[in-house]
């Protein structure tokens, strides 16, 4: 029997008479190119399952895509947001400026008074006496 | 009318039916890139912009390969520069990305041993000078014949069957 085939080039598609009536008689490169040939066939059928598999984030370049997307709007809504935010914030100051000087007038009254609210009858009692005399 | 323009005339139509022209060859072109990167997201963004190049110059298409051979042309450059501008993170993000098998075995052992060849295989294409996984991917993975991939890749055809005997002596010799 002649050498062995070399299992690479008759797999790599350079094939000659020589090499079939080499297999029909030798065991052995049967059976080293059948397991090639097993061995290349899983690896396409996983490679072209794997292609097949949803990409990640549900859509590969779609998904990209669409999460781009997001992002703009996201940033887009957020810069429109900015203004309304703004306006909010100063109507929020000017209510509260306008408490705190309500707050401020009160305690001034409360601080400017001669006695107590509840006595305060009493003192115009005092005042409408001390006109009568 | 000779049977070389009825076939460039058949391939004008076909450009022009772009949404079937899309269906049909997006599988394999994102097949390839996948193979090639194995980074889902850059293998969808190779196959956008494969067919976005190949839109732009349809004009300039003559018929004198196949749609397929004309796409895969497009891809095999675009995943070569994918490759190049991205090979330091590629490498350290996906070290070991490994498909499932297709199918199931009959048992456990087999399923063990077929799971570790598969790797075994991956890891020996992952090594492989760029090439030499081209010519291997586009003949185990897209089942394209050496004239096609040889077409694809600009090479003659003894070229591709060089680089696919030195790609089949790696990767064998990673399986024994």
């Amino acid at each position: 029997m002649s050498e062995h085939l070399e299992i690479e080039r008759y797999l790599a598609g350079e094939r000659a008479e020589a090499d079939d009536r080499h297999l029909s008689e030798c065991a052995a490169c049967r059976d080293e190119i059948a397991r090639m040939e097993a061995v290349l066939a899983d690896f396409g059928a996983s490679a072209r399952e794997w292609g097949t598999r949803p990409v990640r984030h549900a859509g590969g370049r779609t998904a990209g895509v669409t999460g781009r997307w997001l992002m703009f709007a996201a940033a887009a809504l957020l810069l429109a947001a900015i203004p309304v935010y703004y306006s909010y914030a100063q109507h929020q100051a000017a209510a509260q400026a306008k408490a705190d000087t309500a707050l401020l007038d009160a305690i001034s009254a409360d601080i400017s008074r001669p006695a107590p609210e509840p006595l305060e009858p009493l003192i115009d009692l005092v005042s409408t006496q001390g006109e009568n005399r | 009318m000779e049977t070389a323009e009825i076939a460039v005339g058949q391939t004008r139509a076909l450009l022009d039916d772009w949404d079937a022209l899309t269906a049909a060859h997006w599988p394999g072109i994102f097949r390839f890139a996948l193979a090639s990167l194995r980074d889902p997201d850059a293998a969808a963004t190779v196959a956008q912009d494969c067919f976005t190049k190949a839109w732009q110059n349809r004009d300039r298409f003559r018929g004198e390969a196949s749609v397929r051979t004309w796409l895969m042309q497009i891809a095999v450059n675009l995943v070569r520069d994918a490759t190049r501008s991205r090979r330091l993170q590629f490498w350290k993000r996906a070290p070991e990305t490994v498909p499932e098998m297709a199918d199931s075995r009959p048992s456990p052992e087999t399923d063990a041993a077929a799971r570790e060849r598969l790797r075994a295989v991956w890891s020996a294409v992952r090594k492989l000078p760029e090439r030499q996984r081209t010519v291997f991917l586009l003949r185990f993975v897209d089942e394209m014949e050496l004239r096609e991939i040889a077409a694809a890749t600009n090479m003659a055809e003894g070229t591709v069957k060089a680089h696919l005997f030195r790609a089949l002596r790696a990767v064998r010799q990673q399986t024994l």
